[in-house]
């Protein structure tokens, strides 16, 4: 390793020391920040001691996706490094680099990140990842990337930095993400579902409307599963769904549970029960499959890490809180925030419900999505909302456009007391499903720990 | 009385962010007072009699679109503004305002034609402005409650001489960012860079739009009142936040 490299790693690893020592928190970025500032060619240099290397992109299902892979990769026995939650810009990408131990020698770890999807044409040029697989594309925090346009311009960038020996790992249903594959050098593997018995009656409202760009004409489905995503074909015909390499046969959701995959690849078929719910975890199950079978690991090893993966931090995650339960679904967009409706109102049972809205600048500052996303559909289950967060009366607001009446909404001053509040209303026993933005769930998070209800925070 | 017909522009195109609210807005306050709307949409290629609509609207869309958009509204153009004149009510948010300008010139490419509803015209900018804003409305008819809402645009845009503004920014860019205007009035049509969505907590503004809608069938009608905490306190929240 270079002299300089070695510098900035050693020093980058002493302010996130100096930091924590001060009580300033995990210092996601910090050491990135100084390592990079010192050696601004660090990532290139450190990512040689990874072999393979794996990035993550993509609007929904970044983390839970990574959270498979990383499973498969300790199922084959292979130690990872990984950014860890929230870091997936440059300086958290960088911090991860120069934490790690990179034995030299030939077994060295696999590399597992992350990228923001505007961080990717940097971490792509730097990282040269070996394989890439980009999720989903839809609308999110649209007063950070502007416009779902230029979102896809930053992943065309970045992919088209990789050399021909990397792979792409594309969803196929999603139009904006499957024509990224053409024209690239590289190896180009698609993944999607094939099972249209989960399919939707139609496009959702908050689906954005895709076109095909040679023609602005509007996209044809036969089939809708998620958002934009399903089966699609330009009236021109040029413009079509490509035939998955990797596919889910057969889907069987069962609510808040999970759901039961069959998932078709080259030369050899899953059966997969999955513990997370919803079909947009059964999507991000799908890429990670998909991911393996570029890596070439073991079938019967992808199946059972996927099964026993628990969710990522927060994502959905369940809580015992004394003799009540807590169930955290983060929402931060509309097709997100759909899903986790959906999934919440498929056992048609009544639920007690917190809506905690932040509009931090991680959350998105820009609320106007709680109009796109469909909570009518808990009307019937829930008679009270509990709301909180920084947004509380935007979200109040939008229940009582909903069908809430006024005093059948709650809002709350403090997060604190609105869980406090919505635990004390359920018989012991019962669940609060909560349904929080990024911050908020962090916020909730940070308050059970504090009350020593998490075993696994990180502090 | 008949229902109130509402006729959404380019929906499918033109729906970039939580613009259903207001549709959701205005169909419920109606409701709420007995009365009914019912939503039509018009599309690309599609004809309708706009004459007989009594509200209108054209929401954001994302900059691929809206050529196509600006080619077939010229179609509708005389219309459009037949429409207006003979007091139908309309709302325009962003892409939707833009067009309904004289004209939009993006930063690359050819210059987008609008049909002039709106004495006004858009340039692309150097910046976008993105942001919480809150404005005070120059309409007197549209009372003292502070407009609040979401930007998110590069185009700017300036009202030629006469042409009426919706608010004075307190907080935000506006138009342009640079001369404090917000919006733009042409008789009962209100164009605005404001999402959020705007009329849910602008409720000030849905009436307005609602009671012209209405007169326009029965000239002597009044919204009665409705009970607006929810509302006033969603507009406070963000006012007291941002000035």
């Amino acid at each position: 390793m270079r002299a300089r490299t070695q510098l900035a790693r050693a020093l980058g690893r002493l302010a996130g020391t100096a930091s924590r020592t001060l009580g300033r928190g995990s210092a996601t970025s910090l050491p990135g920040v100084v390592g990079l500032k010192l050696q601004p060619e660090l990532i290139k240099e450190l990512r040689r001691g990874l072999s393979p290397v794996v990035a993550v992109t993509g609007t929904n299902g970044k983390t839970t996706t990574s959270r498979f892979i990383g499973q498969m990769l300790e199922a084959h026995g292979m130690p990872y490094v990984h950014n860890q939650a929230g870091s997936n810009l440059v300086r958290g990408i960088a911090t991860s680099l120069l934490q790690a131990r990179l034995p030299r020698g030939e077994h060295r770890p696999a590399g597992l990140f992350e990228v923001d999807e505007a961080t990717m044409p940097a971490a792509c040029a730097q990282l040269q990842p070996d394989v890439v697989v980009v999720t989903n594309l839809f609308r999110d925090q649209l007063d950070r990337y502007g416009e779902l346009g230029r979102t896809a311009r930053y992943l065309q960038d970045g992919l088209a930095t990789l050399p021909a020996t990397s792979t792409v790992v594309l969803n196929a249903d999603d139009p904006l993400v499957a024509t990224l594959g053409h024209g690239l050098p590289c190896r180009v593997v698609y993944y999607g579902i094939d099972d249209t018995s989960v399919a939707r009656a139609a496009l959702p409202h908050a689906a954005d409307s895709v076109i095909d760009p040679a023609t602005g004409d509007l996209l044809d489905y036969s089939a809708v599963f998620l958002g934009h995503l399903g089966h699609y074909r330009s009236p021109s015909g040029r413009m079509a769904r490509p035939q998955p390499d990797v596919a889910l046969t057969s889907v069987s959701l069962d609510g808040i549970e999970g759901s039961d995959l069959v998932m078709a690849a080259p030369g050899h078929q899953l059966k997969i029960r999955l513990g997370l719910p919803g079909l947009y975890n059964a999507y991000n199950a799908l890429a990670a499959a998909a991911v393996g079978t570029a890596l070439s690991l073991e079938p019967s090893r992808i199946t059972a890490a996927i099964a026993e993966t628990a969710a990522a931090f927060g994502r959905v995650e369940r809580i015992t809180v004394g003799n009540k339960s807590l169930w955290l679904g983060l929402i931060k967009n509309p097709t997100g925030a759909n899903e986790v409706i959906h999934t919440l109102a498929l056992d048609g049972q009544p639920k007690h419900l917190l809506i905690a809205i932040n509009d931090n600048f991680a959350d998105g500052r820009d609320i106007s999505w709680l109009w796109d996303a469909d909570f009518e559909e808990l009307l019937g289950m829930s008679p009270l909302v509990d709301v909180a967060g920084t947004r509380s009366a935007d979200m109040a607001l939008r229940l009582k456009y909903a069908g809430w009446t006024g005093e059948r909404i709650h809002r709350h001053e403090s997060l604190g007391a609105a869980v406090d509040a919505s635990l004390a209303r359920l018989e012991p026993g019962e669940t609060l499903f909560v349904l929080p933005t990024y911050t908020a769930m962090l916020d909730v998070r940070r308050l059970l720990a504090r009350r020593g209800h998490l075993m696994d925070y990180l502090a | 009385m008949k229902p109130l017909r509402l006729l959404h522009l380019y929906p499918r195109r033109m729906n970039i962010y939580g613009d259903r609210g207001n549709i959701m807005t205005l169909t419920r306050r109606a409701a709420w007072r007995g009365l009914e709307i019912t939503v039509d949409s018009l599309d690309v290629g599609e004809a309708r009699s706009l004459k007989e609509y009594d509200l209108l609207f054209f929401g954001g869309g994302q900059d691929q679109e809206q050529p196509r958009v600006s080619v077939d509204l010229q179609r509708h153009r005389e219309a459009l503004i037949e429409t207006v004149e003979d007091g139908a009510a309309l709302l325009a948010v962003c892409g939707g305002y833009q067009l309904l300008g004289h004209y939009y010139q993006p930063a690359e490419g050819q210059r987008l034609s609008g049909i002039g509803l709106f004495d006004a015209f858009t340039e692309a900018g150097p910046t976008r402005m993105i942001g919480n804003v809150v404005a005070t409305p120059a309409i007197s008819e549209l009372g003292e409650a502070p407009i609040v809402g979401f930007e998110n645009h590069s185009g700017q845009t300036f009202l030629n001489e006469g042409a009426r503004a919706l608010a004075t920014v307190r907080f935000g860019g506006g138009n342009n960012g640079q001369d404090g205007t917000e919006g733009c009035v042409y008789r009962h049509a209100i164009g605005t860079y404001l999402h959020g969505s705007v009329l849910p907590k602008n409720p000030q503004l849905a009436d307005w739009l609602l009671e012209a809608a209405l007169r326009r069938r029965q000239p002597d009608a009044r919204l009665s009142m409705l009970d607006d905490d929810l509302e006033q306190a969603a507009n406070a929240s963000l006012a007291h936040r941002f000035s």
